[in-house]
């Protein structure tokens, strides 16, 4: 009886878990079509663009990234 | 032999995935990063922090849809800002005592950023009837797929408590959604 209600318990842990799962992929959805349009209107801001510097650094940081 | 050289190939590929990602969201992270911050001079730095952090994550990220791919990567900045301030406290020798939520939260779309948009109204206000650190501790274990480890080092909660912590974010979240279904 115990180890069943144990197995219910976790099976319920993982339908709970599943859909929250879900729930949090949605929502960061609907953040990302804000974030998105965002960055559409801000990427024509000079200010908004990295420096050349900036730039070379990143790709030599990731260049040796292990 | 023929393993080590796609193993380079894949690496390559991944470098330049990276590459293209920074230059595309470069704009949106240094508005994010610096409504954090407050400090333009640090920002540059914590940009690319926030951009190797995401190399380990590629497999995952490519999985993402444009928007929640989108989201992802704001959500990693704002946690290396996090990490940022809190290192910064540390060093000043400030004790932090708050939780997550006191400094930086990870979801931050309020309703009318949301208006527009007329799907998921039972989503969006079951998640915003959280508190949010019970929103981050969601975000960090379901979406950004962290380790309870990792979850820990950001939240100030201890290691050994942050299922406990989830376990009951969950619930209030499944709780919050029954009733906006019922």
């Amino acid at each position: 009886m115990s180890g069943n209600n144990q197995a219910d318990k976790k099976l319920q842990e993982l339908k709970e878990e599943r859909r929250i799962k879900e729930v949090m992929a949605r929502f960061a959805e609907l953040e990302g079509r804000v974030f998105l349009k965002e960055n559409q209107a801000l990427s024509q801001i000079p200010f908004y663009q990295p420096s050349e510097t900036s730039r070379k650094i990143f790709l030599q940081r990731i260049k040796y990234f292990t | 032999m023929f393993l080590f050289f796609l193993t380079i190939i894949e690496d390559q590929d991944d470098r330049e995935y990276i590459a293209h990602l920074y230059k595309k969201y470069y704009p949106l992270l240094k508005k994010q990063a610096h409504s954090i911050i407050w400090d333009y001079g640090m920002i540059d730095d914590l940009i690319q922090d926030a951009f190797l952090k995401l190399i380990p994550k590629i497999p995952l990220v490519r999985t993402l849809n444009d928007y929640q791919r989108t989201s992802y990567i704001v959500y990693t900045m704002r946690h290396v800002c996090l990490d940022y301030i809190r290192k910064k406290s540390r060093r000043s020798k400030h004790t932090f005592l708050g939780a997550t939520e006191d400094i930086a939260p990870v979801l931050t779309a309020t309703g009318n950023e949301f208006a527009h948009i007329e799907i998921h109204e039972v989503l969006e206000q079951a998640l915003f009837q959280l508190t949010e650190r019970d929103r981050n501790l969601l975000c960090f274990k379901y979406y950004m797929e962290m380790t309870d480890k990792e979850i820990a080092h950001l939240s100030g909660i201890p290691a050994d408590h942050v299922r406990q912590y989830v376990a009951r974010a969950r619930r209030r979240a499944i709780r919050f959604l029954s009733k906006g279904e019922g």
